[in-house]
């Protein structure tokens, strides 16, 4: 930008100055040709105003346009910075508070481990109850099997003293007659 | 060229200059403070990191104190029922074993009844 202005400055005075100042040399030389100098000062206005009508508009947009381009630029570094300091000073904060949130999250950690520790012991009890019922349901099952054997075996028992009775009392009448009943009852049947 | 030195270009680059300092210089201080920012954000993620990592530890103690108490209690209750169930089992047979022997005896005289009636006649 530094030199391209220079430049612009340089050009300008390249081309005008040596013609202002041959003009006027031209004009001392020639002792009073000052028609001809104030013909070529004439020329030289002219050609600046042309110059400036010509030259005014592209000028004015270039300048324009650098104009917005400054400000984008300007307003761009002003985010830039607005938003590094927003950022800044919310990491200010949270660092001048980090001590109060890792001790919120160590507490947080913490209970969670003692909810899992809770729901363990829970667990465990009700695990030590099913362990319990269970065991009481297999000894009532098995005091009931108990219970069963007992009646069947006293049913057999009053037959076993029966029928011991039975080989010692029976006599050959009482075969005699239990014959008679028993072709009695099949013939009656039949 | 001396005249226009002094009232042309040094202004004007003593302008730009300006100019460019001022944006510039937002520039690098936006970047400076965006550095900052970043120590900062590197110091809190690496604080949390350690405060993340130290709670899950004592989370993980605890929660392994809550299995140590769960398998005490289970195993004892299974040592409790382990022993109980035999123990039961030996009082039942036991019992059965006295019960059989009043039965033989509670059974004699239903016997009797039993052989009397099909024989149809007393055997006392």
């Amino acid at each position: 930008m530094r030199r391209a202005i220079k430049t612009f400055f340089l050009s300008l005075s390249a081309i005008f100055i040596p013609f202002l100042l041959f003009s006027a040399e031209e004009g001392v030389s020639h002792g009073g040709e000052w028609k001809s100098f104030v013909f070529k000062l004439i020329n030289f206005i002219i050609f600046l105003l042309l110059l400036l009508k010509f030259s005014k508009k592209p000028i004015s947009n270039l300048l324009k346009e650098r104009k917005k381009a400054i400000q984008e630029k300007l307003k761009e570094a002003r985010a830039a910075l607005e938003e590094a300091e927003t950022t800044l000073e919310e990491y200010k904060k949270r660092i001048a508070n980090l001590e109060v949130e890792m001790e919120e999250i160590k507490k947080r950690y913490v209970e969670e481990g003692e909810r899992e520790k809770k729901k363990l012991i829970e667990e465990a009890k009700r695990e030590v109850e099913r362990i319990k019922k269970e065991a009481e349901e297999l000894i009532e099952e098995e005091l009931r099997k108990a219970e069963e054997t007992l009646r069947k075996r006293g049913v057999e028992i009053a037959l076993e003293v029966a029928e011991s009775i039975l080989r010692k009392k029976t006599t050959k009448e009482d075969n005699k007659r239990l014959v008679q009943e028993f072709l009695t009852l099949v013939g009656g049947k039949n | 060229m001396l005249f226009l030195e002094n009232i042309a270009f040094k202004p004007t680059i003593k302008l730009v200059e300006e100019r460019r300092k001022r944006i510039y210089g937002r520039l690098e201080k936006a970047e400076k403070l965006k550095r900052e920012r970043e120590e900062l954000e590197k110091k809190y993620e690496s604080s949390m990191e350690k405060a993340r990592d130290e709670g899950m530890a004592k989370k993980e103690a605890i929660a392994a104190e809550g299995k140590k108490l769960y398998d005490e209690e289970v195993s004892k209750e299974r040592r409790r029922v382990g022993e109980f169930i035999p123990q039961k089992r030996e009082e039942i047979l036991k019992k059965l074993e006295a019960e059989l022997a009043q039965l033989k005896k509670e059974m004699e005289a239903p016997g009797i009844k039993i052989a009397e009636t099909l024989l149809g006649r007393s055997l006392k």
